[in-house]
């Protein structure tokens, strides 16, 4: 249902960067959008990077807003560039237990478990 | 309560396909392995992995989609869901937002008022998340990969249930028709289906939705009616309250019922979906639905008629056997072997059904074959073993499946038939018992039960009642 909701909220006309339903007015990264996207990200920033990362972010968005001079009405929206589809795998069993590889990834090992910060709903 | 209420109950139905694979890797899903002994570099996220799509989790999917009576998505699309949890190492999970697989389909159930259909918004495709267990000992969580990428199908209903009836109505429906397609084994207690409940309340004759919660962790049917009974009222109170109800998630708490909430919708995640780039476009031809079509298994609806029809069953016993697949099997299993089908299904719903319920089991869980109850019904219809003994070789066979034949023999369970020993038998209870013969003969008709009883005592349970009962009077 979240999922749902989330397909009808408006993103920002103009940017079309999500705004938590507000418009951001013009293509200016504001403070609130860095924050939230420190949050989303889970980076933290100090001011100086803040400050970068919302010229940065402010350029990317005016690069993009170049495709807006273009009249897209009657083009689909692409989310693939190869002309390719239908790529399946039969439903066998090709993978053994390689759990000793595969721990060799995890930051720590315990119990044959990725041993993570402890993290509860 | 001043006012009347209206209940709206949306729900959100996770189901585990019964793939011997996951979705996007060769991995197994097999259940109970050691931790991580099921993942390779692509369900766990490696950098440079590549997904490939799983084509039996498409026709799943499809098959479901077909038997909700859901139109098939012809062009589809994966997508990424982005949210950092150690459960989901690639800190996307893959599904399908845009372009969901099946869409606008709907379930009939039966109601007090007739039957309704449930409207099914749409079932998409996606993989399921990692196990994390949290130490008790050491502050930490250990993660368990085996389950991350395991294919799982969301089923999302319209707003269209108005109480938790319905709610079970619908689930038990959905759960059958699976099952017959034999998609998933749907066992709500081990998480093979998941229901999440969106449910609002408003005041009765208004149109506009009230605000919902989200509930999860629910993992009974009998949960699942706790959990809607205790939120409908919840909300109630908060509005007669005068208070407002917050859109959040919810965890519901059986033991103690009642729920607490998860997340609100304040601090909810922004998901940034976006089209997964890794697998390529899903394209459904009129030719392959109409082969997933032609492969679709007799429901549950028609095989109750047939049962009707073929094998003469009354239409209560004809439903509770098709309610569930498993069951449905086993009985056509069993009539094929002694052709008494009648017999079958007196046993199913006789003996069967009563000792599930002792022992707290589901019919999945019938670990007895049906050549070992045909055989029993072998033996019963030629004489053999009289109904007493039946019965208790019957539970033999539900708890440990025994062969009735050589175990009837080994324990001596033959009916005696043998009218020379059984009237010496007979005799010796008449002489045994001189009281209950006076009242016998005094008229105390009752008294003849207590002498049917001491001749089967003594006949260790192995005589034809019928039989004795004739002796008796005849000697008396």
């Amino acid at each position: 249902m979240e999922d749902l909701d989330r397909r009808r909220q408006e993103n920002c006309k103009s940017c079309g960067f999500s705004e938590r339903g507000q418009v951001c007015g013009g293509n200016r990264i504001t403070d609130e959008t860095i924050e939230y996207v420190g949050i989303l990200a889970k980076l933290e920033l100090s001011p100086e990077e803040k400050e970068r990362a919302k010229k940065d972010m402010g350029e990317m968005l005016d690069y993009i807003d170049k495709l807006n001079e273009l009249d897209t009405k009657e083009v689909e929206p692409m989310s693939h560039v190869f002309p390719v589809n239908n790529v399946f795998r039969e439903d066998v069993v090709t993978n053994g237990d390689d759990c000793e590889n595969m721990l060799k990834n995890a930051p720590e090992v315990k119990e044959r478990s990725y041993r993570v910060p402890k993290t509860v709903d | 309560m001043s006012k009347e209420y209206e209940t709206v109950i949306g729900l959100e139905v996770h189901v585990e396909l019964a793939t011997k694979t996951k979705i996007f890797c060769g991995c197994s899903t097999a259940f109970g392995g050691a931790p991580n002994t099921h993942t390779c570099p692509v369900c766990t996220g490696m950098p440079g992995s590549l997904p490939v799509l799983n084509k039996q989790v498409v026709e799943y999917a499809m098959a479901v989609g077909l038997a909700t009576n859901c139109s098939i998505t012809r062009y589809g699309k994966f997508d990424r869901k982005n949210y950092f949890y150690p459960d989901n190492p690639q800190n996307y999970q893959i599904s399908q937002l845009y372009l969901p697989i099946c869409r606008d389909g709907g379930v009939e159930i039966e109601t007090s008022a007739g039957k309704k259909t449930i409207g099914i918004h749409e079932i998409h495709m996606e993989e399921d998340a990692g196990k994390l267990v949290h130490d008790e000992w050491e502050d930490c969580s250990l993660v368990d990969y085996n389950r991350s990428g395991v294919p799982l199908i969301e089923i999302v209903s319209e707003p269209d249930m108005r109480s938790a009836q319905e709610v079970i109505d619908y689930l038990e429906k959905l759960r059958m028709m699976i099952q017959y397609l034999g998609a998933s084994d749907c066992k709500l207690n081990e998480g093979s289906m998941r229901a999440d409940v969106n449910l609002s309340v408003r005041e009765m004759g208004t149109e506009q939705l009230g605000t919902r919660t989200e509930m999860k962790n629910l993992n009974s049917f009998k949960a699942i009616a706790r959990a809607i009974e205790n939120e409908k009222n919840r909300q109630i109170d908060l509005l007669e309250e005068g208070k407002k109800v917050i859109q959040e998630t919810r965890r519901w708490d059986d033991a103690k019922e009642y729920s607490y909430t998860m997340r609100s919708k304040e601090d909810a995640q922004d998901y940034r979906y976006f089209p997964e780039p890794d697998l390529v476009p899903l394209v459904i031809s009129d030719a392959w639905i109409s082969e997933i079509k032609e492969r679709q298994p007799e429901f549950a609806t028609e095989k109750m008629a047939r049962y009707k029809q073929e094998y003469g069953l009354p239409d209560y016993d004809a439903e509770i056997i098709t309610e569930s697949k498993f069951l449905a099997d086993f009985f056509e299993a069993a009539a094929k072997l002694c052709q008494k089908p009648k017999k079958v299904s007196n046993w199913l719903m006789g003996e069967t059904m009563r000792l599930l319920k002792e022992r707290e089991m589901e019919p999945e869980e019938i670990r007895f074959s049906p050549a070992n109850l045909a055989k029993l019904i072998a033996l019963t219809e030629e004489g053999s073993v009289n109904s007493t003994v039946a019965k208790e070789v019957f539970e033999k066979i539900f708890d440990e499946d025994i062969d009735p034949e050589s175990y009837v023999k080994e324990q001596g369970l033959k009916t005696v038939n043998d009218e020379g020993e059984l009237r010496g038998v007979v005799k010796q209870v008449i002489q045994d018992n001189p009281k209950s013969v006076e009242d016998y003969r005094n008229g105390k008709e009752k008294a003849i039960g207590f002498l049917v009883g001491q001749t089967m005592k003594a006949m260790k349970g192995k005589a034809d009642p019928g039989m004795v009962n004739q002796l008796l009077k005849e000697l008396l």
